[in-house]
């Protein structure tokens, strides 16, 4: 439906700026390949806020502090930690029943741990050991309880999808 | 970002109840929000809030 003379005219438009529109075009790939070279770069050197802040007088998380929040899990939670010594302290006292069935108290690698602690945008890196995931609501008010009257820091953590790093 | 205990919620995913006619849903902590946005939309619902970090 455009009248030819503007086509004429956008074709005109077109071929002058022609030249300037390949070059742009150019750039377009090395600009997104320098986005990707600076989100991975961020992942590596995920930033952690240690240290501009310190860290409050709270109890450091042992084996046993471990078993005993398994023994909260009654509904299937699980728990996750890269203590050491933890499976072995749990096996001989606690929960040799539970454990074998590898549920609670299940030993990982701090790299298994890397999905909780690093943030969903790779920018920030908490350094938690221990991650515990309760099923129901009174297992949360357990495991609650327990830190409070132990007093051991808490971090609530959805599907840490979050954009500004309070979930670790 | 120290040595907390992370207490992930992830696990406690549950729509327990739509009310249609008040428009209230009953779920747990830890669903997603775009989990929930999607059953709603389902139903012809959409949940009044809409973040960027709302899912995966």
């Amino acid at each position: 439906m455009c009248p030819v003379g503007l086509t004429v005219l956008h074709l005109l438009a077109v071929m002058t700026i022609g030249r300037r529109t390949l070059l742009a075009a150019a750039r377009i790939p090395l600009a997104y390949l320098q986005v990707v070279r600076a989100s991975v770069a961020s992942r590596e050197l995920a930033r952690t806020y240690a240290s501009s802040t310190t860290r409050g007088s709270y109890t450091s998380l042992t084996p046993k502090h471990v078993a005993d929040l398994s023994g909260l899990l009654t509904n299937s939670g699980t728990i996750l930690t890269s203590l050491e010594g933890n499976s072995e302290h749990i096996t001989s006292n606690l929960l040799p029943n539970r454990l074998s069935e590898g549920t609670p108290g299940q030993k990982v690698t701090t790299d298994e741990l890397d999905g909780f602690n690093i943030d969903w945008m790779g920018k920030y890196r908490g350094h938690s050991k221990v991650i515990i995931k309760p099923k129901s609501t009174q297992e949360v008010s357990a495991i609650v309880k327990y830190c409070y009257d132990n007093n051991i820091a808490v971090v609530p953590q959805g599907g840490n999808t979050g954009l500004v790093g309070v979930s670790l | 970002m120290y040595d907390e205990l992370v207490i992930n919620l992830g696990g406690m995913d549950k729509i327990r109840k739509f009310d249609s006619v008040s428009g209230i849903v009953t779920c747990d902590a830890g669903v997603i929000l775009e989990s929930l946005d999607n059953y709603l939309a389902e139903l012809g619902y959409t949940v009044p809030l809409d973040l960027g970090a709302k899912g995966r």
